[in-house]
């Protein structure tokens, strides 16, 4: 009797999973006709991606904003919950979170194309993605530079090409005199406090490290490999860093007293009054980051910046001192 | 052969038979089906009612949602909440302790190792994870045997700590490792060790499917001595169980249920608690009807909490782990405290 | 899973259960008994108790009487000589074929999870389950047999956890019973109840190895209590048999005395005829009762 118990379970099981298994994926149409091409994504893998796709998901919030910024906003048919900008952005139906988003409700935008970031989203996702035979490309980058090559390959998909250029032609340009006038100059000591308990800061290999590198600063933590290194207290009084730069935004709040702490107040930077306060969101790998350049850069050398943004007044320019909304 | 009972009980009272199990059972699994029904049917890309029931045509899309993503997904809630559910049936059994649970125990944290491992070393979502988690499971549970084995008998708080700092240093060895992970896998793991059916593998469900119908009849076999345990193992020897071979198959089938669930959703915890519990207050101790009777309510259990966690926050998703130890945690500290007495 | 070398069961003429000059001692050195010394050694003994017979074991504390228990059920084995059960040898048996063959009765322990008497008691047809798992009718009925000759009808359907004491030993008896077994062996069933259920319960162990042909043996310290209801006595002290006999041959002041290092008086209990002891005299020594 037990068997029998036991066979029609399986056999019952047995066709559910047939079913499962052999449901057809290819049923979504997302080739709107036109030819389809292999490319290598940020991650070196090879994604088939349409000539000219037409409706983009996004994963991450530095993407969306890439991808607004090369002009390719209205191909943007989905995005994430923390998509905050810009503005037009939000109009947008979202799909969920970075980590964990909805498959669901991709499938149901019908994209024929995915971008995620490889620092933020999960592998998992794109795997997933693939599986269901939705083209899914992986932007990558961890330095200014490639956050330049990114906005290329955006617009290398998006067949923006040329408004891209434009983008990365002024990016570069920010980024270069920017170069030249820190260049010679004595940089000044920087900690990067990225939670202040624990005290996390940014090693070289960061982003933010070479963020920092190119401001102009001359973080504490240059010696340290790791991407996230923990500190101690001890460190940073021996360090005596004579700027503190510390992000804000939604996940975290910089408060007045903060660094009038003991340790922390004997620092130049607290004695002084050098904390930059750095809008988070301005620290994704997209083109906002060269804001949070110039603000780095700004608080770093009040002289130069001032030489500097005298002399040019580009209409395009934004020169951000304030946080973005 | 005469006698009178009394009056108001029936002589067959406490006489379990294949009937009673097949007619709950039946029960259950009907239930079980409607469960399913629902879950196909909620989700973050809308209901889906009239297409299950409508029998108005899909779109291609609601095709690829019901049968690619919600199909699956809901088979293997099912799947992994019977084999956790019986799982955690079996370890209290044969540890003779009510609290016992493949999560409390560590047996999960070992299981949830083994796929570590594999994802550090074979780079992840090969068929090596669920035998490196069966693999896992099993070493955790010897461990707790042995740690928690007290001249001949299994003294309850004794195992209970066993696991406890099983599933500690199982624990910080995760955490070790996850630091030598990249960003964007770690960022998976937290989710991924709560218990997560979001993902899942890139090898077809029935590799974890079969083995864990297999375990599920294996045991249900081994029922009557399951009963016969829980009276101590000398008793059971001399009412005829053959110890030996009992401890033997079920240990090993209580790893594999386990650690084949852990490998494909992460460590769902408290389900062998929570579910035996239930099931014994529903349908009382005797394992030929707690056992399948559990199984398939695990399986409603998980089918309903993972349709939670995908529709509470939707579009964002939630760990099913989430809600089975926001249930499971409680009912865990109420048992433990209803224990102390005695 | 071993096979049982059993020949047919056959009831000898001379006793079901016959033991040949067996030796036993702990292989092991992590043994230490309850009185700090390490194991002695079993035997050599001789015995053979027949069906219908009750022979209860008596013995200061540590002599060896549980394991000898062990050894007559074939949990253990001997390092020599040989314990047969109806021809065959004990420790031979699988654990299903003892089950039917033997039936043990210690004190109770409590249950994990409640359940009815009735259950309870049908916990000892596991041995005859079939394929299914489930009793069938001839197991219901036996388990229900079982239940009646102990007087536990009314209580069949009560909770284990809910009954007096008295009553849990006699449905722990009801268990081994309901196992229709040719052996029963019990380990000093009646330590914890009060003399009157003592009594009863020996009375009723007594009756039923007269009724149902079974071969009794019981461990207890109660002197009283052996010489009140058994067929024979065997008197143990750190493993070798000092005496086998009837109560009266057993219960001799001069060999009581030394075996337990007190002063004691025997007599003849005035009703049932049977030997009678008591302490003589305090003295602050060993020898426990």
């Amino acid at each position: 009797m037990q068997f029998a118990k036991a066979t029609t379970t399986g056999a019952l099981a047995a066709a559910l999973l047939l079913a499962a298994g052999t449901a057809d994926g290819q049923v979504q149409t997302r080739n709107n006709g036109s030819a389809a091409r292999l490319v290598r994504d940020g991650m070196g893998r090879e994604v088939r991606v349409p000539l000219r796709p037409q409706r983009i998901v996004s994963l991450s919030p530095s993407v969306t904003e890439t991808l607004f910024a090369i002009g390719a906003g209205d191909l943007l048919v989905g995005r994430t919950d923390y998509c905050n900008y810009p503005p037009e952005a939000l109009r947008k139906p979202s799909v969920g979170g970075i980590v964990n988003p909805s498959l669901e409700r991709i499938v149901s935008l019908q994209p024929d194309l995915v971008i995620a970031s490889a620092d933020a989203n999960r592998i998992d996702t794109e795997r997933a993605l693939r599986r269901l035979r939705i083209p899914a490309y992986a932007l990558f980058a961890n330095t200014l530079e490639e956050v330049l090559d990114s906005i290329r390959q955006a617009g290398d998909l998006t067949g923006r090409n040329e408004q891209a250029a434009v983008v990365i032609e002024m990016l570069q340009q920010r980024m270069r005199r920017i170069e030249r006038a820190v260049e010679g100059k004595r940089r000044p000591r920087v900690l990067f406090v990225l939670w202040q308990q624990p005290l996390i800061s940014v090693g070289r290999s960061s982003f933010a490290g070479d963020l920092l590198e190119r401001a102009g600063a001359a973080s504490i933590t240059d010696a340290i490999p790791e991407p996230w290194p923990r500190l101690s207290l001890e460190e940073v009084v021996r360090a005596d860093p004579e700027f503190l730069i510390a992000p804000q935004g939604q996940g975290m709040q910089v408060t007045p007293g903060q660094f009038a702490r003991p340790g922390w107040r004997q620092t130049t930077a607290a004695r002084k009054g050098q904390i930059v306060i750095v809008e988070e969101d301005a620290l994704r790998p997209s083109p906002r980051v060269f804001d949070a350049l110039e603000t780095i850069f700004r608080a770093l050398y009040p002289e130069e910046a001032n030489r500097l943004f005298r002399k040019t007044s580009t209409p395009g320019e934004r020169a951000a001192t304030e946080p973005a909304p | 052969m005469t006698f009178s009972p009394p009056a108001r009980t029936r002589n067959t009272e406490g006489r379990l038979t294949l009937g009673r199990v097949c007619l709950t059972c039946g029960l259950l699994a009907v239930a079980l089906a409607g469960a399913g029904a629902l879950a196909l049917h909620f989700g973050s890309a809308g209901e889906l009612w009239r297409v299950l029931f409508g029998g108005s045509p899909a779109t291609p899309q609601e095709r690829v949602i019901l049968l690619e993503l919600r199909l699956p997904r809901v088979i293997l809630a099912m799947l992994v909440g019977a084999a956790l559910a019986t799982a955690g049936a079996c370890f209290q059994s044969l540890l003779r302790n009510p609290l016992a649970d493949p999560y409390v125990l560590g047996i999960s944290s070992g299981a949830a190792l083994g796929t570590i491992l594999t994802l550090l070393l074979a780079g992840g979502d090969t068929v090596a994870a669920p035998l490196a988690a069966f693999g896992g499971a099993l070493a955790a549970a010897g461990v707790v045997y042995a740690l928690g084995y007290r001249r001949g008998q299994f003294s309850g708080y004794s195992l209970l700590l066993a696991g406890m700092v099983t599933a500690s240093f199982l624990s910080a060895i995760i955490v070790f490792l996850s630091t030598t992970l990249s960003g964007s896998d770690l960022r998976g793991l937290a989710f991924w060790l709560m218990g997560d059916l979001s993902l899942f593998p890139g090898f077809p469900l029935s590799v974890v499917a079969l083995p864990i119908l297999a375990g599920l009849v294996v045991v249900y076999r081994f029922a009557p001595d399951l009963n016969l345990l829980l009276l101590g193992e000398d008793e059971a020897a001399r009412l005829g169980v053959n110890l030996k071979l009992v401890k033997t198959v079920i240990y090993v089938c209580a790893a594999l249920l386990t650690g084949l669930s852990v490998s494909v959703a992460g460590a769902v915890g408290f389900l062998g608690l929570l579910v035996p519990h239930l099931a014994r207050q529903l349908f009382g101790s005797d394992y030929r009807l707690l056992l399948p009777a559990g199984a398939l309510c695990g399986a409603i259990l998980l089918v309903a909490a993972d349709t939670l966690a995908r529709t509470a926050i939707a579009p964002a998703e939630l760990p099913v782990g989430a809600f089975t130890a926001m249930a499971g945690a409680p009912l865990f500290v109420y048992l433990l405290r209803r224990r102390t007495p005695s | 899973m071993r096979e049982a070398a059993v020949g047919t069961i056959a009831r000898q003429a001379e006793g079901l259960l016959k033991v040949r000059q067996i030796r036993f001692h702990y292989s092991s050195q992590a043994t230490v008994r309850q009185d700090g010394e390490r194991g002695f050694e079993i035997g050599p003994m001789d015995l053979a108790v027949r069906p219908g017979e009750v022979l209860s074991v008596c013995g200061p504390n540590g002599s060896g009487k549980t394991t000898l228990l062990s050894l007559l059920g074939g949990w253990r084995k001997p390092q020599t000589g040989e314990v047969l059960l109806g021809g065959g040898e004990a420790s031979r048996l699988t654990a299903r074929e003892r089950a039917r063959r033997v039936a043990f009765v210690s004190q109770e322990s409590p249950l994990l999870f409640p359940m009815t008497v009735a259950q309870f008691v049908l916990l000892g047809r596991y041995a005859y389950l079939g394929g299914t798992g489930f009793e069938s009718a001839a197991d219901w009925e036996a388990a229900q047999e079982s239940l009646r000759r102990l007087t536990l009808l009314e209580l069949a359907s009560q909770r284990m956890d809910r009954i007096s004491g008295g009553e849990k030993q006699r449905a722990i008896l009801a268990r081994a019973l309901a196992q229709q077994p040719e052996l029963l062996l019990l380990d000093e069933p009646t330590a914890n109840l009060d003399l009157n259920f003592q009594v009863e319960f020996l009375a009723l162990v007594r009756s039923l190895a007269q009724k149902e042909k079974l071969a009794v043996v019981v461990v207890l310290h109660d002197l009283n209590l052996a010489a009140e209801f058994s067929d024979r006595v065997l008197l143990l002290r750190r493993g070798k048999a000092l005496r086998l006999g009837t109560p009266e041959e057993v219960f001799q002041q001069p060999l009581l005395e030394s075996t337990y290092g007190l002063r004691l008086l025997v007599d003849r209990n005035p009703v049932s005829g049977r030997p009678r002891i008591s302490i003589a005299a305090r003295t602050s020594g060993s020898g426990d009762r």
